[in-house]
């Protein structure tokens, strides 16, 4: 029993070795070379650099505002996409109607790389709030949208039949047995929709903006700060880390059932 | 006048006795866009409480047969008669299961039968309820278990419970067992038998497998390669419950057995 145990505990350890091992070599080599001048500090600062660059920002009360902006625009154009991506989703996915009455729009604007409609929505919408929250707004809404619609279109006739056996009425057979069949894969379209949002609101941000971790990035390139700018881009990998981690322990809970 | 009256009323009483009508019912399918004969001129009565198997070959339509009188499927001509009352339509007289179980897996075996309740009942009697069929089918002990925690066996009697708890008049079982091990077989067939006897239900089952019919039904449709025909049906008179090994059991198999190997026969005589 004890033996056990403690074999676990060791499996656990060696595990965890190996998740750590090449970020822990990489910031090694970083270390190592840039306090050995292999590489100079203007194109890549030492750690302590960065994080000395850190410390200023935190400060001058820019590091949580950087954060802070670029999470709540996530979080806005989120919900919105997300919304309104996963109801049309369902209406198409459910009514051959919708399906039909939606296909060439799709097939046409899908496509359309997200980026790219920046200009246009700062045209729009300006460079303030709006514009970037546009841009996480569509984005969300095709991941969403595209997920909840194959999803619903994948579901297995056979358990539709069943419910029809059983005396189920639509209304029902959506709510018991569509909806929970799809359900996975909507959550998978919600995952890839934050991380994508990620991408986008960094980018907006980088175009036109006044705060923000994006902006943030951007200025200190032209103010030659790369200290600055590797806060910024470490800020963006540990929080995609985060949003990873919290997305498998709720997949987790969430389809135990499978 | 009152020869005829008798008549009448002796008429009366035989329509009342019947379950299930089949009219000389047809069905086309398009495959490959030619039409195709699946089934044809099925004549069936069942009586309230009987027991009927149909068996026949793999893609002779014994699913199709009892999609139509579950109301899944239509005909292409002729007529199906639940009650007297032609079947537009699931109905709630009558409930299927299928050879696959088809739980839903998000459920626990609970849920997945409190499922089949049709009308609108208050949670006390739903567990009440629930709790009776769980025993009937014997699955004390797993209320709790999602689908993937069960063997096939007891997911297919999940299934049958779901069907049953709804008291529908009549049951159709598609080749319930036919995914299961010999030994849960004849272990789930004993349990059908059970509730048949108990619930009084007017039963349907679909098998290839002729022991299972023997063993279970009043009366065995043998139906005959595409298009799916009545070939013969064979009332089965011995009484309950059947002994495998017994004489009349192997007579009554010899006898439907011997349907098939004629046509395998004749097969290899056109084939020559
Ligand atoms: N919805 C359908 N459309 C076209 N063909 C079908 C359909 N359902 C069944 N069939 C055809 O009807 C035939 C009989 O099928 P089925 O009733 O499932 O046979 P069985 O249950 O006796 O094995 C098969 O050849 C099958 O291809
Ligand atoms: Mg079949």
């Amino acid at each position: 029993m004890m033996e056990e145990h403690q074999i676990d505990i060791k499996r656990e350890m060696i595990h965890f070795l190996e998740i750590i091992a090449i970020p822990l070599i990489i910031c090694i080599l970083w270390q190592v070379s840039t306090t050995k001048g292999w590489i100079k500090a203007s194109v890549l600062p030492a750690p302590a650099g960065v994080w000395d660059s850190a410390v200023s920002l935190n400060e001058k009360g820019l590091f949580w505002l950087d954060i802070g902006s670029s999470l709540s625009r996530i979080l806005k154009g989120f919900l919105l996409g997300g919304t309104i991506g996963i109801i049309a989703g369902s209406l198409i996915g459910i009514f051959p109607f919708f399906d039909r009455i939606t296909k060439v729009f799709v097939a046409v604007f899908r496509p359309i790389p997200i980026i790219s409609l920046i200009p246009i929505f700062i045209l729009w919408l300006g460079i303030g709030e709006e514009s970037k929250i546009a841009v996480i707004t569509i984005g969300t809404f095709w991941a969403t949208l595209i997920n909840t619609m194959d999803g619903i279109k994948s579901i297995d006739r056979k358990l539709v039949e069943m419910a029809q056996i059983l005396g189920k009425n639509k209304w029902e057979t959506i709510r018991y047995i569509i909806f929970p069949y799809a359900f996975p894969a909507i959550y998978t379209g919600i995952r890839i929709a934050i991380t994508a949002s990620i991408g986008y609101v960094i980018t907006a941000e980088m175009i036109a903006a006044s705060a923000g971790v994006g902006y943030r990035i951007m200025y200190a390139r032209n103010m030659a700060q790369p200290g600055i700018m590797f806060v910024g881009i470490i800020e963006i990998g540990l929080f995609g880390l985060l949003v990873d981690l919290l997305v498998l322990k709720l997949q987790e809970k969430l389809f135990s059932y499978r | 006048m009152i020869l005829l009256l008798f008549g009448m009323e002796t008429e009366v009483k035989q329509v009342e006795e019947i379950e299930l009508q089949i009219k000389n019912v047809c069905k086309n399918f398009m495959i490959d866009k030619k039409k195709r004969e699946i089934i044809k001129n099925i004549d069936i009565n069942v009586k309230k409480g009987e027991f009927v198997s149909i068996v026949g070959s793999s893609g002779c339509g014994k699913s199709t047969l009892l999609r139509i009188i579950a109301g899944l499927e239509t005909v292409s001509s002729g007529q199906v008669l639940l009650e007297g009352t032609e079947v537009a339509g699931t109905s709630p007289r009558c409930k299927m299961a299928f050879q696959e179980a088809r739980l839903l897996p998000w459920w626990s075996v609970e849920k997945n039968i409190s499922f089949g309740i049709g009308r609108k009942v208050d949670e006390e009697e739903k567990d009440k309820l629930v709790a009776q069929y769980i025993n009937l089918v014997g699955l004390n002990g797993f209320e709790k278990a999602l689908p993937r925690q069960l063997s096939g066996g007891m997911q297919q009697r999940v299934s049958i419970a779901r069907a049953l708890i709804s008291d529908p008049k009549l049951l159709l079982l598609d080749e319930p067992f036919g995914a299961l091990d010999a030994l849960t077989k004849i272990n789930m067939q004993k349990e059908v038998l059970k509730i048949w006897e108990s619930e009084k239900k007017t039963m349907i089952l679909v098998t290839h497998d002729i022991e299972e019919a023997v063993y279970l039904s009043d009366r065995v449709i043998v139906l005959s390669e595409r298009p799916g025909e009545i070939k013969n049906i064979i009332n089965i008179d011995i009484g309950r419950p059947r002994k495998r090994g017994s004489h009349d059991f192997s007579y009554f198999t010899n006898l439907i057995y011997k349907e098939f190997f004629t046509e395998v026969e004749r097969e290899v005589e056109y084939s020559i």
